[in-house]
């Protein structure tokens, strides 16, 4: 990264994130080299790529769990995400929702909702004092709806279904008010009705947020994205509306290396 | 607080601290009469009781194994000791007014940090605010570095080790390997006279009660939650916007506290305190009272330190031989057959018995059961 690069403002007022020349450097392993990529607010991005691409580590970069070697991540119009932790970067409006589901499976659903919400304070004296008031318990209530899981409110997590679960932890992330949703592989494990009822999700909360979705499964893909950006060897490879995307030889090539069966991973 | 529990809570608040000491007054010999000694011996398993609150918060809620507690029973132990030894003044052996093991050791005057114990106060505040801070000073280490699950577990076991240790060292003038003893009075009132220890019982009694509204309370609010969230999925709690460090952290200065002002309340009830009861073994005792009770409960970890030491000393006096295979039994048959302790095995024996008494009221309403493993002819 060149001194210049710091102090000039994100080139674009409109993004909701901004990473430019973020290298990744896993003990010499190049997860992300030198990448740049941004989404503009209210944008649902969808990030495909091979294995080892870089996809899980440009959520971690984005929710702080993993500190670039060098580069900028940008968050709306001008906060700087590197000094700052997971919790911190979470508060500032940026949910993340894991590729296994990551429930609290010995608190009650609505419970686990609870804990997410939005609040102003997430300590522990806040925590100690504050009960949910009315407007609060509404919130709830309606994110319970909105995933389909107001019957089991009162039910333990645990004894969700693995679907039930993931649609809860998106809940849960929609709970937090984000502003910015990250989404890794969300349909993994799904059956096909449960995928469909997942895309609709995603489309009915991208329609006043932006939504940044990692996804292997194509068909899944076509049914929600937009914009499809395809990273190759930690860097972006092409970005565009998916049916470009798909006849694009260059990512055929990469999608499992040979043109042929790349092709069938795509089709 | 659920009804149930409360009414719970109640009758065993009673029972524990009206019923008992009163039980004590009678003569010996009438009936329901309870002697010193025995009165004497729950007062020290109601002490085990306080610290077993802090360890289930920590570990049963939080998911946080702390083999180390037996370091801040033995700083509150150690404050309210030295207080007492003070208070001996030149009642002593050596009618010195230094404590008689610095006589021992030709120590001249009294070391500096002894000096604020002479005031009661203090040691009031100290009992809590020394193994809280100390606590508070070890925690902020481990949880800011993400130390945790087995990690953390040895190092607090490191840390007894070494407050073992250091405790055992003549240099530190807190009486060695043996530790401080032969205190003679409390505030002024006798720890000869039964009075004063039924007086010291009913205080113990009512600080384990208010010891297991505080933590009943920490459990109900939403703190409380994301305790249980930290064990459920440590990641989740922090990509919600909490710092699990912070929440962590506020438990094990909580169980800190609690750990010494139950060895505060153990040092005049026992009458002697050493390094002894501070070093690896008896933190692992601790834990044991708590596995075996029944973790993320309270009460299970209360009953657990009570039921536990209640058959220790039973077997210590009668079958002295055994007690070791006991706690090794009761220690592998947590493990094994009830991991969530006798409460649990408990609970799961009378949700059993009410499914086949509801069968029998109700034959038609019973499922067929599916037999697993029968050899298919």
């Amino acid at each position: 990264m060149t001194p210049t690069h710091s102090s000039e403002p994100p080139t674009r007022a409109a993004s909701i994130i901004y990473l430019e020349d973020v290298t990744v450097n896993y003990d010499g392993f190049k997860a992300l080299s030198r990448l740049n990529f941004f989404m503009d607010r209210r944008e649902l991005r969808v990030v495909i790529g091979p294995n080892g691409a870089g996809k899980t580590t440009l959520l971690d970069v984005v929710s702080g769990r993993v500190k670039p070697e060098s580069g900028r991540v940008i968050f709306g119009h001008s906060t700087d995400l590197l000094p700052l932790r997971e919790n911190q970067i979470a508060q500032l409006g940026i949910g993340r929702k894991f590729q296994t589901p990551s429930v609290f499976v010995n608190l009650t659903v609505w419970d686990n909702v609870e804990l997410s919400l939005r609040r102003a304070s997430k300590g522990v004296f806040a925590a100690l004092r504050q009960r949910d008031a009315v407007g609060e318990r509404d919130r709830i209530a309606q994110t319970l709806e909105t995933v389909k899981l107001a019957q089991k409110a009162d039910g333990m997590a645990g004894a969700l279904s693995h679907g039930e679960k993931q649609w809860l932890e998106i809940g849960m992330v929609i709970a937090q008010d984000p502003e910015l949703l990250l989404v890794d592989e969300p349909v993994a494990g799904m059956t096909d009705e449960e995928t469909k009822r997942t895309g609709e999700l995603l489309e009915s909360i991208a329609a006043d947020r932006s939504v940044l979705v990692i996804e292997h499964d194509m068909e899944f893909v076509r049914q929600i994205a937009r914009t499809v950006t395809v990273l190759h060897q930690g860097t972006v490879l092409c970005e565009g509306p998916v049916e470009q995307i798909q006849s694009d030889p260059r990512v055929l090539e990469v999608y499992l290396g040979r043109k042929r069966e790349g092709a069938d991973a795509l089709h | 607080m659920p009804k149930r529990e409360v009414v719970a809570l109640g009758i065993a608040a009673i029972v524990v601290a009206v019923v008992l000491p009163l039980c004590n007054l009678l003569p010996s010999g009438a009936p329901l009469a309870v002697s010193n000694f025995t009165l004497n011996l729950f007062g020290k398993f109601l002490t085990y009781a306080i610290l077993a609150l802090g360890l289930d918060l920590l570990w049963g809620y939080a998911g946080v194994l702390s083999l180390g507690h037996g370091v801040f029973f033995g700083l509150g132990a150690y404050a309210m000791g030295m207080h007492l030894m003070l208070e001996i003044g030149s009642k002593s052996v050596y009618q010195s007014a230094l404590p008689d093991f610095m006589v021992w050791n030709q120590v001249k005057s009294l070391p500096l940090f002894w000096w604020p114990f002479h005031s009661a106060a203090f040691t009031l505040v100290a009992i809590v605010l020394v193994p809280a801070l100390f606590g508070f000073a070890f925690g902020y280490l481990a949880f800011r570095s993400r130390i945790r699950g087995v990690y953390f577990s040895i190092i607090t076991q490191a840390l007894a080790l070494s407050a073992w240790l250091v405790f055992n060292r003549n240099e530190m003038n807190l009486g060695g390997t043996n530790g401080l003893a032969d205190f003679k009075t409390i505030f002024g009132f006798p720890l000869s006279q039964p009075a004063t220890q039924r007086g010291l019982y009913v205080v113990t009694a009512l600080t384990l009660i208010a010891a297991y509204v505080l933590c009943r309370w920490i459990t109900l609010t939403r703190a409380g939650k994301v305790l249980v969230a930290i064990r459920d999925s440590e990641t989740r709690v922090l990509f919600s916007g909490y710092s699990p460090a912070a929440y962590k952290l506020f438990v094990f200065v909580v169980s800190a506290g609690l750990a010494g002002v139950a060895g505060a309340l153990y040092a005049p009830q026992v009458g002697i305190i050493t390094p002894a009861k501070i070093g690896v073994l008896p933190s692992i005792e601790m834990v044991v009272w708590v596995a075996a009770g029944g973790r993320g409960t309270l009460y299970g970890a209360v009953l657990g330190a009570f039921g536990v030491n209640w058959i220790q000393s039973w077997l210590t006096t009668s079958y002295p031989d055994l007690w070791l295979l006991f706690l090794g039994g009761l220690f592998m048959g947590a493990v094994l057959f009830f991991p969530d302790g006798v409460v649990g095995a408990l609970g799961r024996l009378g949700a059993r018995a009410r499914r086949i008494v509801s069968r029998r009221a109700d034959p038609a309403a019973a499922t067929p059961s599916v037999s697993l493993g029968r050899p298919t002819p």
